[in-house]
């Protein structure tokens, strides 16, 4: 008897407590108070670009730039991301890569009452833009989307692309010995191509598992990859003496670019940044 | 009875030259054998730079992998014969002892919590993660021994229970790290998981020379041993079997090589499993002829299925786990069918 009298008091409490919040709420804010979770990097960075970043209340693990993100509740991967867990952070507006999020948990969020986003993105300054915009809509941001894009344009317009035959191969990740190489429709794919240097693998989807056969065949002039991929490998050296990689060009020059993942990968209004470091870089080469 | 013998060594003489014939001419870069010769015999004289390369190509890259996928494929297959023998159990593959799972978790390990950037020192370079993986491999066949020693006697039961335990842990640690890696981590993951002989490379031939290629050959005169085994422990050690000693020696060095392989090519099912079976369906015979027949196969079937792995969809690879399991359960279905009989004894 005591223990139900317990917990009726209990819940009561927690009803009375929750009300409470929710008036708050209500005088607080005439518009929405957006609590959002965003699942890529690339939407973290916009939407603290439009000054909303202390509205996101979760993020994928792609999510790394800028450092405010290191507070931010961490949802997992995108793959990974069920209803129950991402309701835990109490969202009202989820923004989500088109067709990555399956169609269940999209559905059970829905159910649940919260807004989620399909976006999409051309790995290009337009379609760079074009998702920029896209958020701020959604966030009732229309007026700081153009001014930030004003300045994103300015800073591609101090960008020049200089086209060269240079062949340029993004190296991403190693298992037990098949390299991944970018592809095209990737965005350091896209990065490479936006400089004016070659993809050769340009003609092939995503991320390609490549024989060390046909790296040789290729023959790369310049390696590319993320810091934290020459890490795991255990340095430059460990890059070069990779099978396939050594026999080519690029590895007897010792021609290797390294830049921060989340800049080369993002896509974001960082894009310009990202464009100039890599041709800066690429410069040194020739 | 020797009529039918010898028609199987002619098919396997026949299928081992046209495999080889076919693994040393496909690959990305087409490589002539006048190049070779020249290559090798007059310093590679007269060649235009592409020609060079391509043999270059050839004793770098695939001349190794071939190797590596001869000994990889006869150690899986071999330890395949042998523990289904030693446990008088068709179902035991070297995986159910927990050695491929527990080296998937330490490889995890190793590629979301970065453990083999510890090791990193530069002369080991690319392989301080094969040697966590190593490590993990050797702690499940150490793990599953310890437990389930009886005064230097295995009880093959708990070795099983054991594995058992030990698949179901490893597999939900891998779970574990897969859901905290990042999205390079899980795709490195995920290829390891999958397994490759994409890295092969002469130091990896020579290391598995010096560790597999004895044992190899150890194992290949355990013959009668198994024999005795087929009776049952307690019949074997009346015909003067040592039991005790034979068991622990055949589980240690099995456990070895597929540490070994498992470690250097990631987890390459089925091979193991099904090749003793399709020899015992083609022909019975004794432990002798299983266990040489079973390197023999299982070293075709690796290079085979590896050459498909890295042609048919150039310049990309395939995971060589899939293509073993495409290729080798057909025959097994096809073999199972057509020998119910034979089962059935």
């Amino acid at each position: 008897m005591k223990k139900i009298l317990f917990y009726t008091i209990a819940i009561l409490f927690f009803a009375a407590c929750q009300s409470e919040n929710n008036a708050q709420d209500e005088v607080q804010n005439e518009t929405i108070e957006w609590r959002i979770v965003s699942l890529k990097g690339v939407y973290t960075e916009m939407i603290f670009d439009l000054g909303m970043g202390d509205k996101i209340v979760g993020v994928d693990v792609t999510s790394a730039f800028p450092d405010a993100v290191n507070g931010i509740a961490k949802v997992g991967h995108i793959s990974g991301v069920t209803a129950s867990g991402l309701s835990s952070v109490n969202p009202n507006l989820v923004f989500y890569p088109k067709e990555e999020l399956s169609a269940e948990v999209l559905k059970q969020l829905e159910d649940l009452g919260i807004q989620c986003v399909a976006l999409e993105q051309d790995f290009t300054a337009e379609g760079t833009e074009k998702l920029f915009k896209k958020i701020a809509e959604v966030l009732g941001k229309a007026t700081e989307a153009d001014s930030a894009l004003e300045k994103f344009r300015a800073d591609m317009r101090g960008f020049q692309a200089a086209p060269s035959s240079k062949k340029i191969c993004f190296i991403y990740a190693r298992g037990a010995g098949t390299v991944m190489v970018a592809g095209g429709n990737t965005p350091m794919g896209a990065l490479i191509k936006l400089v004016g240097a070659v993809n050769p693998f340009e003609s092939y989807d995503g991320f390609v598992p490549l024989n060390a056969e046909a790296m040789v065949k290729e023959n790369p002039d310049v390696f590319f990859m993320f810091e934290t991929g020459v890490q795991s490998l255990g340095g430059e050296n460990a890059v070069f003496a990779m099978e396939g990689v050594s026999l080519t060009t690029g590895a007897k020059n010792k021609s290797l670019i390294v830049m921060d993942g989340s800049l080369a990968s993002s896509f974001g209004l960082r894009l310009p940044q990202a464009l100039i470091e890599l041709q800066t870089k690429l410069n040194k080469f020739n | 009875m020797l009529r039918k013998k010898s028609i199987w060594y002619g098919v396997l003489a026949v299928l081992t030259v046209g495999i080889f014939l076919y693994a040393l001419s496909a690959g990305a870069m087409s490589i002539s054998l006048k190049t070779l010769i020249s290559y090798f015999f007059s310093n590679g004289d007269g060649l235009s730079s592409e020609e060079m390369m391509s043999a270059k190509v050839f004793v770098n890259l695939r001349g190794p992998r071939i190797l590596l996928a001869i000994i990889i494929g006869a150690s899986l297959a071999l330890s395949g014969a042998v523990l289904q023998g030693l446990f008088r159990n068709p179902l035991v593959d070297p995986g159910l002892i927990g050695i491929s799972s527990m080296a998937s978790t330490f490889a995890a390990f190793s590629i979301v919590l970065g453990i083999h950037e510890w090791f990193s020192a530069s002369w080991m370079g690319l392989f301080a993660q094969n040697l966590v993986t190593f490590i993990g491999a050797s702690l499940a066949v150490i793990v599953a021994i310890f437990l389930s020693n009886r005064n230097g006697n295995l009880s093959v039961i708990t070795l099983l229970l054991v594995g058992i335990a030990l698949n179901a842990l490893g597999g939900s640690i891998t779970g574990l790290m897969s859901y905290l890696s990042n999205d390079d981590q899980l795709r490195n993951l995920i290829f390891w998981l999958m397994g490759s002989l994409g890295a092969a490379s002469w130091t990896k031939v020579l290391l598995l020379t010096i560790f597999n290629v004895p044992i190899i050959f150890l194992l290949l005169s355990k013959g009668k041993v198994l024999d005795s085994f087929s009776l049952g422990e307690e019949d074997a050690l009346y015909i003067g079997t040592n039991v005790k000693r034979e068991k622990m020696l055949l589980i240690v060095f099995t456990s070895f090589i597929v540490s070994t392989s498992v470690s250097l090519t990631g987890v390459i099912g089925f091979v193991g499993l099904v090749v003793p079976h399709i020899i015992r369906l083609f022909m019975q015979r004794g432990s002798g002829f299983l266990l040489i027949n079973s390197a023999w196969i299982g070293a075709l079937l690796l290079l085979f299925s590896d050459t498909l792995a890295r042609t048919i969809v150039l310049p990309k690879e395939l995971p060589i786990g899939i293509i073993t399991s495409l290729i080798g359960t057909p025959i097994f279905l096809f073999m199972v069918i057509k020998n119910k009989k034979a089962l059935r004894s």
